[in-house]
């Protein structure tokens, strides 16, 4: 603990505003320490970096959870030179900083890995799926496309309750949007189908598969499988939805901020998270092989690219645009 | 360049020099060249971008609204892994994308273009505007830069390939070079083993077919070679001359010299007497000379026979039979039965046996003997002149080195064992000189078999 604490504490000293974190957390025992700052929730990394510690007992890994918009705030006010890796899966803000040049190269020592520029780094990908309750709606068990849920929803006498991550609040869900608005013509078709219903865009995955779970709400569209799947087998009649037309995908990726110490630390640790044995320690959902099966069902899997094309999204002008065509 | 240097290595460091100019020249040239041509394309993908959103704008009644086109962009990030910056600007006012971006450098042009170094790299900006309406002043614009390192290492990376390939072609012609250097060269080593392959008086042009470059050398040393032909005809001729013109008047002098010792009251006979060993001494040493001259001659011409050491020393006691009998010495050869035979010049070993002889008969008293020797070792065959003389009063090897008449206590002219010791070292001989045990010298040549 004695690591995370001095972490701490640097951060209250220097930072032009200490990082609002979600929580501390440390693996290993070596004397030299990493530190990650990540979006993620910590125990889904832990077993990469514990095994990381083990096998360089060199290093122990710090991590500090943060939000993705924290973690941006913060990499513009500049990060503390002790942050070793920043991992997040706000792919739209990660691109930014890197474009904006916050980011070093990272050295990937011949690895196959998608990269941009070879300072954003693909470390894992978060599956988006939708979600239904078979038992008060078991209409959607048919559905295989997009055009079919509007369809079936046009079909619809019952005020169908419709939740999906509102866009305004949430970076992942104005990401998401954005992408099915690029991806398919028949975007905003759907979202005014879906506002036609009892349309509740929300902040967060867990309100609406608990919503779903409960009966209150009918669908879900576009929610992180990986939270889903713990909530599977104690909920009978939660049922994914796995479109046929396309799936999109979030990568999670990780840069080395320039601000960086020792920038070297953060490249080895992105280096081991991209190895075959790494990626045994993650949940198999977003592995990086997940892009590559077809066993999973459904459509082509279409992860975001990592393209400096995300930034013009998250101009203010261009989200003004975005946002009035929503509230039409 | 050093004088000394071979042909080969002047014309291969020229070559070198040359390479790494021409190399340095084409890397520079392409290099731009490449750059600029990138530049280009990367300019107008810059400019397609800019004119997207320009052409989208639209004078909507809450103000201008444009689109910033996510495919325009995404073209731009696949055709190279660069950072892409924008911005949205009417007249002076920013609207959307980047607030920092530099400036144009000059703002009448429509389109402009400019290279800054922008969030610490290298970036290419493309400046384009737009009036917002037809006759109006206010303009908008629009700033799309892209940063250029990729561009610059895939310039770098065909002026590379280029000057590697123009080393390549160097090299290959640096071969040919060499190919045709040995070629072009083969008439002066023709004429080079001609030269080293004739015996030392054949003074004959060259007489090859050459080509001309070298003809005027050919035809120089031709000259040189009859000049020194005629320089050695004449030198001949001299010695010859010279030998007969002072040995005639010396033989005169000398029966001159002899018939007045007849003639002269008894006291003046020993001046006469004296006069007369003189004369003799005089002729012997124009002899000698004479030999010295011609074995030098033939030295020159390397000659190389079978010589029979036994028939020789047989042939050469022949001939100082007279002389030693006036003496009343016996001469005697001792060889075995079988004939010794080595490689050399009959004439030169012949020489140098007749004064071993001469010397031995001179130095011998009356009624000696004095025997030659010829017999095989090993690996050595032995031509040793015995005598009972008086031997040598000093150490043997000094009496050569005062050479020239100094030996007196020997009365000889001091030139025969000189010319022993240069017939010794023509044959890779050992020169033999010590005195015998039971008195008398012991003289000769010691030749290796190998």
């Amino acid at each position: 603990m004695r690591f995370v604490l001095s972490i701490i504490l640097i951060f209250c000293a220097f930072s032009t505003r200490a990082l609002e974190l979600e929580g501390t957390f440390q693996v290993g025992n070596g004397q030299s320490q990493i530190t990650v700052l990540g979006t993620n929730d910590f125990e889904r990394v832990k077993p990469v970096f514990s095994r990381f510690s083990e096998i360089n007992p060199r290093y122990n890994v710090a991590y500090l959870q943060a939000s993705s918009r924290e973690i941006d705030r913060a990499t513009k006010e500049g990060l503390h030179p002790k942050i070793d890796l920043v991992m997040s899966s706000a792919i739209d803000l990660q691109i930014k900083a890197v474009n904006d040049g916050f980011a070093t190269r990272i050295d990937l020592n011949g690895l196959l890995a998608t990269h941009w520029r070879e300072e954003l780094v693909q470390i894992s990908v978060e599956p988006i799926v939708s979600i239904y309750n078979e038992k008060t709606n078991p209409e959607f068990n048919k559905i295989k496309t997009r055009r079919e849920l509007i369809r079936s929803i046009e079909q619809s006498s019952a005020n169908l309750r419709i939740m999906m991550y509102d866009p305004k609040v949430s970076g992942v869900g104005y990401l998401l949007s954005r992408q099915d608005e690029l991806q398919d013509n028949a975007f905003w078709s759907l979202i005014r189908r879906f506002q036609t219903k009892e349309f509740k865009p929300s902040c967060c995955s867990g309100e609406m598969i608990d919503a779903v779970v409960s009966g209150e709400a009918a669908i879900a569209y576009n929610v992180i499988e990986s939270y889903i799947l713990p909530k599977l087998n104690e909920s009978p009649h939660l049922k994914i939805l796995r479109f046929e037309d396309y799936q999109l995908a979030i990568p999670r990726t990780a840069f080395v901020p320039k601000s960086s110490d020792n920038p070297d630390l953060g490249s080895q640790l992105v280096r081991y998270f991209i190895t075959s044995d790494a990626q045994a320690r993650l949940p198999e959902l977003v592995r990086l092989s997940v892009l590559n099966k077809q066993t999973r069902g459904g459509g082509p899997t279409k992860p975001i690219r990592l393209s400096p094309a995300l930034t013009v999204h998250l101009d203010p002008m261009a989200k003004g645009s975005f946002f009035d065509r929503w509230d039409q | 360049m050093t004088s000394n240097w071979s042909i080969r290595r002047r014309l291969f460091s020229l070559w070198l020099v040359m390479l790494i100019i021409v190399c340095g020249a084409v890397y520079l040239v392409t290099g731009t060249i490449a750059k600029k041509a990138l530049e280009r394309g990367q300019d107008n993908d810059l400019n397609a971008v800019a004119f997207v959103i320009l052409d989208s704008m639209v004078n909507a009644p809450n103000g201008l609204v444009f689109d910033l086109p996510y495919s325009a962009f995404e073209v731009l990030a696949y055709s190279a892994p660069e950072r892409l910056f924008y911005q949205v600007a009417l007249n002076d006012k920013f609207l959307a994308g980047y607030d920092d971006l530099p400036k144009s450098a000059e703002n009448a042009s429509k389109v402009s273009f400019r290279t800054a170094l922008y969030r610490g790299e290298e970036t290419r900006f493309v400046y384009a505007s737009k009036p917002i309406k037809f006759g109006s002043g206010e303009k908008i614009w629009v700033i799309i830069g892209q940063t250029s390192g990729s561009y610059f290492e895939f310039a770098s990376t065909i002026a590379n390939w280029i000057a590697v390939t123009v080393f390549a072609a160097f090299c290959i012609l640096a071969l040919w070079a060499e190919l045709s250097l040995r070629h072009s060269l083969k008439p002066f080593a023709a004429v080079e083993k001609d030269l080293a392959q004739r015996a030392a008086d054949d003074f004959s042009p060259i007489s090859r077919n050459t080509p001309t470059e070298i003809t005027r050398l050919v035809t120089t040393l031709n000259e040189t070679l009859g000049q020194h032909q005629e320089l050695l005809r004449q030198n001949r001729a001299f010695i010859a001359e010279a030998t007969h013109q002072i040995k005639t008047p010396i033989a005169a002098m000398l029966t001159a010299a002899e018939i007045l010792e007849r003639e002269v009251a008894d006291h003046q006979k020993e001046k006469v007497h004296k006069l007369i060993v003189r004369a003799r001494y005089a002729s012997k040493i124009v002899t000698q000379l004479l030999t010295r001259a011609s074995l030098a001659y033939r030295e020159m011409l390397k000659i190389r026979e079978n010589v029979n050491l036994t028939q020789l020393a047989e042939s050469v006691i022949r001939a100082f039979d007279p002389i030693a009998e006036s003496k009343e010495i016996e001469l005697s050869v001792d060889a075995p039965s079988h004939s010794i035979n080595i490689v050399g010049d009959k004439v030169a070993l012949r020489e140098a046996l007749v004064c071993l002889v001469d010397n031995a008969i001179r130095h011998s008293p009356i009624l000696s003997e004095v025997t030659i020797s010829v017999f095989q070792g090993e690996e050595t065959v032995s031509l040793i002149v015995s005598d009972h003389g008086t031997g040598f009063t000093t150490e043997p090897h000094l009496s050569i080195e005062a050479s020239l008449g100094k030996t007196e206590n020997r009365a000889s002219t001091g030139l025969g064992l000189s010319i022993v010791k240069r017939v010794a070292h023509y044959h890779s001989a050992d020169l033999i000189l010590s005195n015998q045990p039971e008195g008398g010298a012991r003289c000769g040549l010691c030749f290796r078999l190998s």
